[in-house]
């Protein structure tokens, strides 16, 4: 009985894949650009975000398509997804894999470590965040999630010379494969319980009923929710980010705290709302602790940090208490609040980082609080930019993040919440705190107190024109989405609705 | 099924003893060793279930590689092949406890939903052809995604590892 009977294949789908194919495609033709040593290094940012732009715009045909004439659908063997929910983030890992090119050619340039192996890595890791976004099959979600995670341990470690950027390296691989473990146990027990890795399938198995081992899939479903956890941030998992964030070259932690949140969200988004549904009492009270106290627990010991890029990492973890808060309130308003947050935080952590990335200088020797001191004097157009993405990160309307907070926490008041929202609000004002600390330290603080050394006179920034068109368009949208939001709110409110 | 049950408990009682052992021992050679007994243990049960191929890749992976991996990377980092004293961080009883506190949840998660079974949930073992088959049709989409990570470990472990030459990589930086 050899191959005689012809293997069935599953049709090939290769629009499902596109925005990930052109990725990978475009990671491939990267390093087959440094093979050929004539070609000048310049052009790998150029050809990286050209690729990602292209991957954008095949993203933005599935999307039109799903929303619009063609029904949302499984491809694969129902491996991913391809519907609105799926569409909508593989184009926001599109935005958040641009802006990480772009803000990365002059930082690599200036530090001396300008190696197009840079941008090839970065997209296999975009790659990995859009197979993430689709995923509908628990081995899908692990091998997307490794095959992100992989390329950012090694971009973390990027400066090889920096041992900062070696320590992060080591923490973010070591403490990375252990929540992978745990995510794979998760995975093992959810198939145990119910016989399936996927997810639409687990989801009629539970309405048919038949499950016999329900202790099973709850314990799975902890794991599961511990895995992401990790990779979204989520106080008590968290433990890792300050260390990595503050260590890693800025535009690896600008790109790594937007892209590994939209996927591990994505992720958590997905195996929740579809495979474990039926389990929503369950996992939901699980979610409103976890928002509560990665809420808090970000904004308050933001307070403490004296370093610039470990605040901002303290920040990102109130932001992801913040987005959880949209899933844990179990509401349609609540899921697209959270999106639409996933993309005005985007703009937002992508061009404070970019800033960051600047005003720190060759090797990164100005992070500290006191660096800052009187910057509007120094850099005033980077200056007013920074305190601009800190106004709106700190939620003041008018930005992106204001109506980001406001629809996040409209879905949270839907539910009924109201423990969650108090602690949200509180954790908002808590995080203003140390958001218009820095402004204060930029604009009104030249003083020097005793036994604190004056800032270093240096010459001007200069600017290359990625890096200006990067924070141009995070400038912009952080307006525009605070302006006229409905747009995108709109978007965000038909990708809540699965396949 | 006496015989497969009596071949379980011994493959078990080993595998347990190695597993403690691995952990305690100060010897990272000993360590790896012990690893190696755990990870023929986990093949011999695989195969004892009747998955044959599970059971060989098991031997082939992580015997064949992963141990052997660990062993080259004893001898080119210049660890000590000796018993050595910095092993330890004082945590023992706080690592003890999770382990145990884990150990008693799996097992009582796994003995609540499958104790009390007998039913056979296999009736034959699946051939290596179907396996095959499956994997290049339903799965062949993580099937290739897995090779995009081999790809991208690959040229991340290469860029980690490799010593520039000065003219490979210009340094075009300047005081900025």
């Amino acid at each position: 009985m050899l191959i005689a009977d012809a293997i069935a294949a599953p049709p090939s789908d290769w629009w499902a894949i596109a925005p990930q194919l052109v990725l990978g495609g475009t990671a491939v033709v990267i390093i087959l650009m440094i093979c050929v040593k004539r070609v000048d290094p310049g052009w790998n940012a150029l050809v990286a975000a050209v690729g990602t732009v292209a991957s954008g715009v095949f993203a933005w045909e599935q999307w039109r398509q799903v929303t619009t004439d063609a029904n949302p659908r499984l491809a694969y063997s129902g491996m991913i997804a391809v519907d609105g929910f799926s569409a909508f983030l593989v184009l926001v890992v599109c935005v958040a894999a641009f802006l990480g090119v772009l803000l990365a050619d002059q930082y690599f340039k200036r530090e001396g470590i300008d190696r197009g192996e840079y941008y090839a890595l970065l997209l296999f890791s975009a790659c990995g965040m859009q197979f993430m976004a689709a995923a509908n099959n628990l081995v899908m979600v692990f091998v997307a999630l490794e095959l992100l995670s992989i390329c950012l341990y090694v971009l973390s470690a990027w400066n090889r010379d920096d041992s900062r950027s070696q320590e992060a390296g080591a923490k973010y691989l070591l403490l990375g494969a252990y929540s992978s473990a745990i995510l794979l146990f998760g995975i093992a027990l959810l198939y145990g319980g119910t016989g399936t890795t996927n997810l639409a399938r687990m989801a009629e198995i539970f309405s048919e009923n038949v499950t016999r081992e329900p202790g099973l899939v709850l314990l799975g479903m902890v794991f599961v929710i511990v895995g992401l956890g990790f990779k979204i941030a989520a106080v008590p998992f968290h433990m890792w980010t300050p260390d990595v964030y503050q260590g890693a070259p800025t535009p690896v932690v600008g790109f790594m705290a937007s892209g590994a949140k939209i996927a591990g969200f994505a992720g958590l988004f997905r195996v929740l709302e579809t495979g474990l549904a039926a389990f929503e009492f369950d996992w939901q009270p699980l979610l409103v602790g976890l928002a509560i106290v990665t809420m808090l627990g970000g904004s308050i010991l933001a307070i403490a940090q004296r370093d610039v890029k470990r605040m901002l990492a303290y920040s990102s973890i109130a932001h992801a208490g913040f987005i959880l808060t949209g899933l844990a309130s179990g509401t349609a308003a609540g899921v697209r609040g959270a999106l639409f947050y996933l993309v005005a935080y985007v703009f937002m952590i992508a061009g404070a980082f970019g800033v960051v990335a600047l005003l720190a200088r060759r090797g990164e020797r100005y992070t500290s609080l006191d660096d800052y001191r009187d910057m509007f004097r120094r850099e005033p157009v980077l200056a007013t930019v920074l305190a601009f993405f800190l106004f709106a990160m700190a939620g003041i309307p008018g930005t992106s993040g204001f109506v980001a907070k406001f629809a996040v926490f409209t879905g949270v008041a839907d539910a009924h919440q109201w423990v969650l929202l108090t602690v949200g609000t509180v954790a908002s004002v808590i995080s203003a705190y140390f958001y218009l600390r820095l402004v204060v330290y930029m604009y009104m603080r030249p003083e020097v107190d005793e036994g604190e050394a004056q800032p270093a006179a240096l010459p001007r920034v200069r600017w290359a024109p990625a890096t200006v068109v990067a924070l141009v368009l995070t400038v912009f949208f952080t307006i525009q989405l605070g302006i006229l939001p409905q747009g995108l709110l709109d978007m965000a409110g038909k990708a809540t609705l699965l396949f | 099924m006496v015989g497969p049950n009596i071949a379980f408990w011994i493959i078990a009682l080993v595998m347990a003893y190695a597993g403690v052992r691995l952990v305690t021992t100060r010897n990272v050679v000993h360590a790896a060793l012990y690893l190696m007994i755990v990870l023929a243990g986990t093949a011999a049960i695989f195969l004892l279930l009747g998955a044959e191929f599970l059971g060989w890749t098991q031997v082939l992976v992580y015997i064949g590689a992963i141990v052997v991996l660990f062993l080259f990377g004893v001898m080119l980092t210049r660890a000590t092949y000796g018993e050595s004293k910095g092993l330890d961080n004082d945590q023992r009883v706080l690592a003890a406890t999770v382990a145990v506190i884990v150990f008693l949840v799996f097992a009582g998660a796994m003995w609540k939903a499958f104790g009390a079974s007998t039913e056979i949930v296999l009736e034959k073992s699946t051939t290596v052809s179907e396996l095959g088959r499956d994997l290049m049709t339903n799965w062949v989409l993580p099937f290739e995604a897995v090779s995009l990570v081999l790809l991208a470990s690959l040229i991340g472990a290469i860029t980690l590892a490799r010593r520039d030459d000065p003219e490979h990589v210009r340094d075009r930086g300047v005081e900025r």
